[in-house]
């Protein structure tokens, strides 16, 4: 039978706004039955996630009409024809729908509206959202072998993401040959302002979100300021019983309590601090010294309520800080290089939702934000201060046949996202994509200096509509329309989705749309002229489920970017660049109650015009190829899981050193490139490896856990750095080891 | 609102190491500075131009280009041409250094400036460099200095013994206003960009080599002196 997917869809649609709702329908059921199909007498029973029974729930067919309510025991008895739809309503759960049967029996599930944005679990029933997405669970997210349980550094194992990481926060997700700017990584449906804590630990731990979804591209109209991907992370509360759990890791700490709140209501509150800085000043060289060790912390609380069986409300409250501040001595000049970095935000979430009868649907939430990041290095710095007050709502009422069409979704919504920006610089303009990178620190570059306040008010607003076409087509069009107040621009963009469905094993998905993303850097902000970019997406999926435990999907995509921000020869920004990105993705999986595997591959071309007539180059972050092949094994009695990852990428472009001239006033060389990204880093390959241990006890569990990347020691050339006359060169690596090790406690 | 944290990298380049040579190594043939005597050419001066070089055994020299051309900014403002064995750069009338001022869009106070582009031979390979010259106004090169060895000024070669530290310096006027660069083949240095410099010499380290001191002001001034060192 065909059911709302309860816990997947109903998650997203309360973290990001109903429309999820919608796109988390099932397909229509199997062709309607025509007008002479005999009318029978279906049976059915309707109950919760327990299993129990659900006694006067209201099931209603369509187009019928006729209706019947469900006895003590879930049971009901209704005239029906097969094909039809069965509409079923209960107080305290979500609207249910169900397609009767040929053999003239249903069995459906209800799921409670307290159940809500709980837990996501990937199933091999679950269709994806948009062609290419991917959800993982908690479970998944915090065992896949290579990423240290950690939440974001699992994004990398994604088809489409080319790197996810980044030192010292603020950076985001490659995907698709797109810059990480063009991507957005949200939290509850807002986004997160810094992602990762030092050595690329993220800021949201694992154990406190229900689960994440990664929408490469062609994602909904809800969806806005990204050009390229968006990956959901869903906070969670508590359950019905009271959890705990702490762990203690090489790195950091956390605490995590969780629980009901009340008769109606559950919460979670976590908390993390790292204690690198207890050894790392014994690490590094003497005249290296520290004045602030690195030490960062973060806390999530997420609280939820029933206020009535149909409104829910929840608040989400996340933070974190991080510091860190060292000197060293120059052997050359006897002065002192200082380096401090302390970057901190905090983000509150207000959110209600309203399930009403009928398929009818109300989304709100609010939100605070305060940023603070601050760097220096000698007498360069940074300073930004930041704080939004962010609002979105989004309305959607469903239809189970409207005009001739079939299980039909209206929705509207809108956002409003006003900043206030601080920002205090004094900078060398930096290196922009496509530029050589030697690895020099370019001392004698002039300074950008910068005292001001901006104001970024960004409003929103868009519609869409999704309807069955038969019974094995679905469509989905929308329009979204910006306002970025900075540039005065209106981007209008349009987006839709055909989808095909053969049988119930397999769907293709068409979609195409128009994605735009304003400028976002410090120093873009400067030039107020500057207007989005803005990216044409085609993408054509199919997927297909092998059996009841494997599945695979494949992904086709082309896409083109205008108008992307570029320096003209003045070095002035404008948008006067164009760029492609095409490729294909493909993941499969396989899944046992003891077997997790994963297979992903990518293969993909990414290339630049800074002009619009200008000689087309390699994108920076072009990859052609991307394979990650992890499995994960669990013993039958549940004390051994054991995990492994394989991972090959090909190397990232790079600019060659041809030769160089010596600068006699300046005492320096400058560098003669080569043609701009024609030449690679080597690829990359690495194994991880991953082991768990759990003791069970009466009341509580116990586990370790030993997870290390790159057990071969084949260290990741990253970059290339030249000697002061570009005479020699050699390769910058990353870490050739990273081990993880750690114990957890859990109530 | 995304800070770039560019300056975040700056912490990895103060524990970063590598295996290349130190700017103060003189272990290859390389182009140590050029000089135009005098920097700044008022119309109609002419700068003789020399270039300081090191071979690859380290030992400095002063040699001749090999090739002269004004290659950026007011190019038209002056003529290169050989002089014998060396070249001369000649700065153009005031006629024509006021068209070149105007053609650049300059104010009249504005520095005029051309760039020069050097070729030299050392070791049999052809290396490049460039220079600037200020043009309209009359300027002079830095006081040739004179190096102190352990605070002595040697006469000839400076005897130096191993594993220990030496004590280099040049004592001019004005120090503040100039930039240093201490150069040596042999041992290590230490605070080689300030007027006293550290030569560590370890028990291994050979005790003949050269030191060099350059000096720059910041308006295209350059002067060298070297010392050659000798073991016991």
């Amino acid at each position: 039978m065909y059911r709302l997917r309860p816990a997947v869809g109903l998650t997203l649609a309360l973290a990001l706004g109903a429309p999820a709702l919608a796109l988390a329908q099932p397909a229509p059921p199997s062709a309607p039955s025509p007008p002479s199909s005999p009318t029978t007498t279906v049976l059915g029973v309707v109950h919760d996630a327990a299993g129990r029974p659900v006694a006067g729930a209201t099931v209603r067919s369509d187009p019928g009409g006729v209706t019947a309510t469900t006895d003590a025991a879930g049971q009901f008895a209704i005239a029906a024809t097969p094909g039809e739809l069965l509409i079923v309503d209960a107080p305290g759960f979500d609207t249910a729908l169900t397609a009767v049967a040929g053999d003239g029996t249903v069995d459906i599930e209800l799921v409670a509206l307290a159940a809500v944005g709980e837990v996501i679990e990937l199933t091999d029933q679950k269709p994806t959202a948009v062609a290419g997405a991917v959800s993982l669970s908690r479970e998944e997210l915090a065992t896949l072998p290579g990423s240290g349980g950690d939440l974001l550094a699992t994004l990398d194992a994604l088809p489409g993401v080319t790197e996810a990481s980044g030192f010292g926060g603020g950076q985001g997700v490659i995907i698709r040959g797109s810059s990480p700017e063009d991507s957005r990584i949200l939290l509850d449906g807002f986004d997160i302002p810094q992602l990762y804590h030092f050595l690329n630990r993220s800021i949201i731990p694992t154990r406190a979100v229900a689960g994440l979804e990664y929408l490469p591209g062609g994602f909904d109209v809800r969806y806005g300021r990204a050009s390229s991907g968006i990956v959901n992370v869903t906070s969670r509360g508590g359950g019905e019983e009271v959890e705990g759990a702490s762990e203690v890791s090489v790195i950091d700490a956390s605490v995590l309590g969780a629980g009901p709140l009340g008769d109606d209501g559950n919460i979670l509150v976590s908390f993390r601090r790292s204690y690198i800085d207890a050894y790392l000043p014994s690490l590094l060289p003497e005249e290296v010294g520290l004045i602030t060790a690195p030490r960062y912390y973060d806390g999530l609380i997420r609280a939820d309520w029933d206020v009535t069986p149909r409104l829910r409300g929840a608040l989400t409250v996340v933070g974190s800080s991080d510091v860190t501040e060292l000197v060293a001595e120059d052997d050359e000049s006897a002065e002192e290089n200082r380096f401090r970095a302390d970057t901190k935000f905090i983000r509150a979430i207000a959110a209600g939702y309203w399930r009403g009868e009928r398929g009818l649907t109300v989304d709100a939430a609010a939100s605070v934000l305060a940023q603070g990041v601050s760097f220096s290095f000698n007498d360069r710095y940074l300073d930004v201060g930041q704080l939004s007050l962010a609002a979105r709502t989004e309305v959607s009422q469903r239809y189970p046949t409207l005009g001739g069409l079939r299980d039909v979704v209206l929705r509207g919504g809108a956002e409003l996202d006003p900043r206030r920006v601080s920002l205090d610089l004094q900078l060398p303009r930096g290196r922009d994509e496509g530029e050589p990178d030697t690895g020099m620190m370019g001392d004698d570059e002039p300074l950008t200096i910068f005292n001001d306040t901006i104001w970024l008010t960004d409003v929103a607003a868009w519609t869409a509509i999704e309807a069955g076409l038969g019974s094995k087509f679905r469509l989905a069009a929308g329009l979204r329309v910006d306002g970025f107040a900075r540039s005065g621009s209106v981007p209008v963009q349009p987006r839709g989705e055909l989808t095909y469905s053969p049988d119930d094993e397999t769907k293709l998905r068409l979609s195409a749309g128009r994605f735009t993303r304003p400028a976002e850097f410090q120093d873009e902000l400067l030039v107020p002229s500057l207007e989005p970019e803005s990216a044409t997406q085609l993408t054509l999926g199919g997927e297909r489920k092998l059996g009841r435990n494997a599945s695979v999907q494949v992904t086709l995509y082309d896409t083109e970017r205008t108008d992307l921000i570029t320096r003209d020869e003045m070095g002035v920004y404008r948008n006067q660049g164009r760029g492609r990105s095409y490729g294909v993705d493909l993941l499969a999986t396989y899944r046992t109650e003891q077997w997790f595997g994963w297979l992903s591959y990518s293969a993909s071309r990414s290339t630049r015009r800074d002009t619009a007539t200008g000689a087309e180059r390699l994108f920076d972050y072009d990859q052609t190829h991307d394979l990650v092949a992890a499995a994960t094994y669990k013993t039958k009695n549940r004390r051994w899981q054991f995990g492994g990852r394989f991972t090959y990428t090909s190397g990232q472009p790079t600019t060659p050193v041809m030769g160089a001239i010596y600068d006699s006033d300046l005492d320096s060389y400058l560098p003669i490139n080569g043609a701009v990204n024609s030449e690679r880093l080597p690829g990359h390959h690495q194994i991880d490896l991953r082991v768990d241990h759990f003791w069970r006890f009466e009341d509580w569990t116990l586990s370790a856990f030993l997870d290390v990347s790159n057990v071969y020691l084949n260290a990741k050339v990253e970059q290339y750095q030249y000697s002061y006359d570009y005479a020699q060169r050699e390769e910058i690596t990353g870490l050739p080891i990273v081990p993880s090790i750690g114990v957890r406690g859990e109530l | 609102m995304i800070a770039r944290v560019l300056v975040a990298v700056a912490a990895l380049a103060l524990v970063a190491c590598n295996d290349f040579s130190e700017p103060w190594q003189l272990d290859r043939a390389r182009v140590l500075a050029v000089r135009s005597d005098a920097p700044g050419l008022a119309a109609e001066a002419r700068g003789a131009i020399d270039v300081l070089v090191a071979d690859a055994s380290g030992a400095p020299s002063v040699v001749a280009p090999a090739q002269v051309a004004a290659v950026q900014g007011a190019t038209t403002a002056v003529t290169v041409a050989r002089d014998g064995a060396g070249w001369i750069v000649t700065a153009g009338d005031a006629e024509a250094l006021a068209a070149a001022r105007t053609e650049a869009g300059l104010e009249p106070d504005d520095p005029l400036t051309v760039t020069i582009g050097v070729a030299v031979i050392v070791d049999g390979v052809e290396l490049a460099a460039i220079k600037q010259l200020r043009l309209g106004e009359s300027l002079a090169n830095p006081v040739t200095p004179t190096i102190a060895v352990d605070g002595v000024v040697p006469t000839g070669a400076a005897t130096v013994g191993p594993g220990r530290d030496i004590a280099l310096t040049v004592d001019v006027a004005a120090a503040e206003e100039l930039e240093f660069d201490w150069l040596t083949s042999t041992g290590e240095l230490r605070r080689n960009e300030t007027p006293t410099a550290t030569l560590s010499l370890a028990a291994d380290d050979p005790t003949a080599g050269h030191v060099v001191a350059i000096i720059r002001s910041d308006l295209g001034g350059v002067s060298w002196a070297s010392v050659e060192l000798t073991g016991p």
